[in-house]
């Protein structure tokens, strides 16, 4: 399955081409990239995927229906390594190295995934980045990130991370006039500019419920979308990274942790009608998720189907099967 | 330091600059914005906004007659591409009202007005989730005079902020309305009572798993569950203590007024109380809480200040047990 990455550059990166919907007789291809909080994790799915027989979709959860066309005869082109959502799981340097150790081996190509960043965290940052080759891209989820990144390491290429994409994502909505969907936050002009600036192509985002295939694209860039999991909210405050702290210091800003989030994963159900409907949500460490419904990856297979989105962004080891095991 | 007040209409001005509060900040949605585009498209809150240029007009007169000043926030996480242009036409008629500030949560927002060079103060919104120096030297160059800080900071991430960027106003939450999560990356609504609520208040069943698949044994759940426990308490603190005050109508709930004097010697220019949905009473408590504090600091010891704050209330307690603190930092709980 590894002969090489499956890639879609008919169109430079970094080029002025604007999104729109392509015809429908024009042949697409999709990045499938899979990503990784926990290296042992990413290092194990690299070794799976040299073996041709490993069926990968199942391996996450992907396995049902409404995914079986969008994957046919489909391969692994990109790894993905970073936790987008928590500084307290940055990597060390260390295991950044064994990490662009495996997927160089491997063939694919690889992206450095960072959370929102303070000012400490930015310093150790740094050190990550400087290990990158030239070229790597980089998925930044602040724009004090963003800023430092283009100007400190201006080999790397800026990618805006879902966290910067702003829109209405309440899994528990009822209706879809409830979220006054007026398109995601990439779609907003006057972003155009910081874009530019930044020298952004690529812009990763989620599917948020009651999604069109239509939704799914942007005035400017490449589109990357993260399946089968959307992120609703997020927070510098751990509910499970405070399971070890005496009362008197639990969930205090800027606290430490065990990285139990490692360890634990959570689902939520209501009280009232856990299956009344609703999606199904998700905690992992300090952020919410819900579980993409069979139509919102209907919505996804149009988007990619027209040629709007050129990347998916499978969740490898942070998802709710919780799948820290991969491999063994 | 500056005391930042919110309103809810002109008319509160005269109260709680009587009380000490030196500017004032409200929210705009005008009756013909809502028939178009609905009442949440424009910033954070459903209530507790003007509702006419009129009405913000009036709010200028009256604190430019007192020697203040008014922003008015537009602090939606985004504005979407349909609205974009009309959005843009109403801040020139903020600008034209006698406004002098924007509140703005989205850096897009702030770039589009520093290109246009409005009369105006632009303030970056607290929503815009500014966490580290980088961030608010990009606000500076969009054109900010004043970063809001997020809820969630520690009081050494202000002052590498404040020490980073000493040109720019730094403005720090000091009392009220607490938050679980992110304000900037929460992309959730807070839905009516029967579907559940605030996300972040709903009674979810919580059913923990471990991501190696083995199943959970007695001592890892108990201790899973007096974590949960534990986060319901916290919560009670974060909403303001079940929305209680004292006898004396003082409000409890998430504050900073012992953390002045660090805020003050770490180089924040200004103090913010939240709530513009809150009613009068509570928001002019929450001014004279702030000034007699305020009053203090410079005049006495820094020790005094402190436990002057601590002791504002009456409820020792509660304001030992830490976890009404924004910067817990210089709570009696990390001693």
């Amino acid at each position: 399955m590894t002969d090489g990455p499956v890639t879609v550059d008919r169109v430079p990166e970094g080029s002025a081409w604007r999104f729109g919907l392509r015809a429908a007789n024009d042949a697409v291809t999709v990045q499938w990239t899979l990503s990784f909080t926990e290296p042992e994790s990413l290092v194990r799915c690299v070794r799976g995927l040299c073996d041709a027989a490993t069926d990968w979709p199942g391996l996450f959860g992907l396995d049902c229906p409404e995914w079986a066309s969008l994957l046919d005869r489909q391969r692994v082109a990109r790894i993905h390594f970073g936790n987008e959502f928590c500084q307290r799981l940055l990597p060390s340097v260390r295991t950044l190295q064994t990490v662009l150790g495996a997927t160089a081996a491997s063939g694919l190509g690889f992206g450095l995934a960072l959370p929102m960043l303070t000012d400490d965290s930015l310093e150790e940052a740094d050190a990550l980045l400087a290990m990158l080759p030239e070229g790597t891209e980089v998925t930044v989820n602040d724009w004090g990130s963003m800023r430092r990144l283009t100007r400190r390491f201006p080999g790397l290429r800026p990618t805006a991370g879902r966290l910067l994409c702003r829109m209405l994502k309440e899994p528990r909505a009822p209706s879809a006039a409830f979220l006054e969907l007026g398109g995601h936050g990439f779609m907003t002009p006057g972003l155009e500019s910081l874009l530019e600036r930044f020298g952004v192509s690529r812009l990763e985002i989620d599917v948020p419920p009651f999604a069109r295939g239509t939704d799914l694209h942007a005035q400017r860039g490449r589109i990357s979308v993260h399946a089968p999991f959307g992120f609703a909210t997020t927070g510098r405050i751990c509910r499970i990274g405070n399971l070890h702290r005496p009362m008197a210091r639990k969930f205090e800003t800027g606290h430490i942790c065990a990285r139990e989030c490692l360890t634990y994963w959570c689902e939520l159900t209501a009280r009232g009608d856990p299956h009344g409907g609703r999606m199904r949500l998700f905690q992992r460490g300090n952020t919410i998720f819900y579980r993409h419904t069979v139509t919102m990856t209907q919505a996804l297979a149009e988007a990619v189907a027209a040629g709007s989105v050129d990347r998916v962004v499978i969740s490898g080891d942070w998802n709710a099967a919780g799948r820290t095991d991969f491999g063994t | 330091m500056r005391l930042v007040a919110p309103i809810s209409a002109p008319e509160d001005i005269p109260v709680l600059a009587g009380a000490g509060a030196d500017e004032f900040y409200c929210g705009l949605v005008p009756r013909e914005w809502q028939a178009r585009f609905g009442r949440s498209t424009l910033n954070r809150r459903m209530s507790g906004n003007l509702r006419s240029f009129e009405e913000l007009a009036r709010a200028a007169a009256l604190a430019h007659e007192l020697g203040k000043r008014v922003s008015v926030a537009f602090n939606a996480q985004s504005y979407s591409a349909d609205r974009w242009e009309d959005l843009l036409a109403m801040l020139e008629r903020v600008a034209g009202s006698g406004a002098d500030g924007l509140i703005v949560g989205d850096l897009a927002l702030l770039a589009a007005l520093g290109e246009r060079g409005l009369p105006l103060r632009l303030h970056l919104s607290s929503v815009a989730s500014c966490h580290n120096a980088e961030t608010a030297q990009l606000a500076a160059e969009l054109g900010a005079t004043r970063v809001i800080l997020p809820r969630h900071v520690t009081l050494s991430e202000v002052r590498a902020m404040c020490h980073a960027l000493p040109a720019l106003e730094i403005e720090a939450f000091i009392l009220n309305d607490g938050c679980v999560f992110e304000e900037g990356s929460c992309h959730t609504l807070h839905l009516p009572g029967p579907l559940g609520g605030p996300i972040c208040l709903e009674r979810f069943r919580h059913e923990y798993h471990r991501g190696d698949g083995k199943t959970l044994c007695e001592s890892e759940l108990e201790r899973l569950q007096s974590n949960d426990e534990a986060w319901k308490k916290w919560l009670w603190y974060v909403f303001s203590c079940g929305f209680t005050v004292t006898a004396e109508g003082l409000p409890y709930g998430p504050c900073g007024l012992c953390a002045i004097p660090p805020l003050a010697a770490a180089g924040v220019a200004a103090v913010k109380i939240a709530g513009r949905e809150g009613p009068l009473e509570r928001r002019l408590k929450s001014v004279e809480m702030a000034r007699a504090v305020l009053g203090r600091h410079g005049g006495d010891d820094e020790r005094n200040v402190t436990a002057y704050a601590r002791g504002l209330r009456g409820n020792r307690e509660l304001c030992q047990s830490g976890l009404m603190c924004y910067y817990r930092e210089v709570s009696p709980s990390s001693a």
